[in-house]
């Protein structure tokens, strides 16, 4: 058994981005298929699945990419005026303004579940960081994202190809435990939609209010979540 | 959207004796992991303030057992969804698991012991210190006398190897008793307890060893030991020198 290490303090931003998207970060996102299992279940073919990934990524992982980019650049304002009643009605509004775009209520709540374990292992990470204790109880994975790149010092544009990039990855790595092909397949999946959405990227790192999240939805996507949540015989819980 | 209340996770956890004992159950498909937790709280509800979580693969049906068993408040049963990864959800990331054991320790406040049963995998999943502080690995007769003695490191190391449903012995052609004898021997004279739900003193053996391992846990005796991801293997070792040192590269 190893020593408890002490500290993670001093990594270096890039660093934290790289671990955040890493999908063995032990934070209980294995779960999670992006919508993909729900769909497939539903009868999606597989020959659709690559729309799929390009209008889930300008939908739901813009949405998501939206609110982390409002957190982290709220937290960070907050910071350098010490308001933190601010900072509490930011995170309110934005949990609002997210939850708003993000019809299903399954779709909400694995959010919420990913983000309680996303946070409780950030909070391991920086037990001092103040960013992360503002956060209350079961915030969702998108603003734990924005609240761990804000004290990580994460830039805006990273953060948001952060989040799309984790949302592509978790489809494409569902996809081949659902319907194995060609892992190379999957990969260019993953890269072509990351940058179906490049262009919107600066626009999305820009945002400072929580109105102006992305608020496409997708709403069949929705859907088929919430229907999958109360299916049995599924692999992922969403 | 939070919709569940939870503690901040900032909030220091207590100290592991300070907290229930966080009882792990692992083993095979269909060795009476669910039945043998029954068992459990069927033979110490009275007298101890207990919680059960399970981890299925698919559906909540472990949970759901339990509760159509009656032996619990059906509230104290709560099921995990591992998805298509039931091994690492006890292993690699317990994040679940954890944060259910810790609601449930919350909510029902205090509770003596939180059974968790592993989504039964295969022979190979046995549960990470960082999530239960001892696991009881199960067998059952019907998979045949052999498997004690292959071993694997649940069978090898868990703090208590069960050998179940011993009263369909005679109907698989198993000698229980040489079964037990070469299960100890694999386990290098851990415990190994040969059960049946039909057998009272085997059930009455079961709550006593539950018990000691609460008086441990409760004095800070009792260390959480890693199974190990696989097979032991001998190093040697200076400072175990009589012999070498049975370990597991977690
Ligand atoms: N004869 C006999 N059958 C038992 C005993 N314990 C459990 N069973 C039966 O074994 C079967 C499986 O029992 P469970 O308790 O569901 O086993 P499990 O390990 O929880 O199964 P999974 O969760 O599906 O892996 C059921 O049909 C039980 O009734 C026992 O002591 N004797
Ligand atoms: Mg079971």
């Amino acid at each position: 058994m190893l020593q408890s290490p002490t500290s993670a303090a001093g990594a270096a931003a890039q660093t934290v981005g790289l671990m955040l998207a890493d999908s063995r970060l032990p934070s209980g996102g294995h779960v999670s298929s992006s919508g993909l299992e729900p769909a497939l279940m539903a009868g999606m073919g597989r020959d659709q699945v690559e729309e799929y990934m390009l209008v889930r990524a300008r939908t739901a992982a813009l949405t998501d990419a939206g609110a982390a980019a409002v957190i982290r650049h709220g937290l960070l304002e907050a910071g350098q005026n010490e308001s933190g009643q601010s900072s509490a009605e930011l995170l309110t509004r934005t949990e609002r303004a997210w939850a708003a775009r993000t019809p299903s209520r399954a779709a909400r709540q694995i959010a919420s579940e990913l983000g309680r374990g996303l946070l409780r292992l950030a909070t391991s990470l920086w037990p001092d960081a103040a960013i992360l204790r503002q956060l209350g109880t079961a915030p969702s994975r998108p603003v734990v994202m924005g609240a761990v790149a804000a004290h990580a010092q994460l830039e805006a544009e990273e953060l948001v190809r952060l989040v799309v990039y984790d949302d592509a990855a978790a489809a494409a790595a569902a996809l081949l435990k659902l319907d194995p092909g060609d892992p190379a397949e999957a990969m260019i999946l993953v890269l072509q939609t990351c940058a179906s959405v490049e262009d919107r990227v600066a626009g999305v790192a820009a945002l400072t209010e929580p109105s102006d999240i992305p608020s496409s939805a997708a709403v069949q996507m929705e859907d088929w979540i919430e229907h999958h949540a109360h299916t049995t015989r599924r692999l992922f819980r969403a | 959207m939070p919709e569940t209340a939870t503690t901040s996770p900032a909030e220091a956890a207590p100290a592991a004796k300070d907290r229930a004992l966080r009882l792990g159950i692992a083993g095979p498909v269909g060795t009476g992991k669910s039945s043998l937790i029954a068992s459990v709280c069927r033979a110490l509800s009275e007298e101890l303030r207990l919680g059960v979580i399970t981890n299925d693969i698919y559906t909540d049906e472990d949970a759901r057992f339990l509760r159509s068993a009656g032996v619990l408040d059906p509230e104290r049963i709560r099921p995990i969804e591992t998805g298509a990864c039931p091994h690492t959800a006890i292993r690699d990331d317990v994040t679940a698991n954890l944060m259910a054991a810790e609601d449930i320790e919350r909510d029902f406040a205090p509770l003596d012991v939180v059974l968790i049963e592993s989504g039964g995998d295969n022979l190979t999943a046995t549960f990470s210190p960082a999530l239960v502080d001892a696991q009881i690995f199960v067998l059952d007769v019907a998979g045949g006398g052999d498997v004690a003695r292959k071993g694997g490191p649940g069978i090898g190391r868990a703090d208590l190897l069960v050998v179940n449903k011993t009263d369909l012995a005679p109907h698989v052609g198993v000698d229980v008793e040489q079964m037990v004898a070469d299960a100890t021997e694999a386990r290098e004279g851990r415990a190994v307890l040969a059960l049946s739900r039909t057998d009272e003193g085997s059930v009455s053996a079961l709550r006593q060893w539950v018990l000691t391992v609460l008086a441990a846990h409760r004095a800070g005796e009792h260390i959480p030991q890693d199974p190990g991801p696989m097979a032991p293997h001998f190093h040697a070792d200076e400072d175990h020198p009589d012999g070498g040192y049975v370990h597991s590269h977690a």
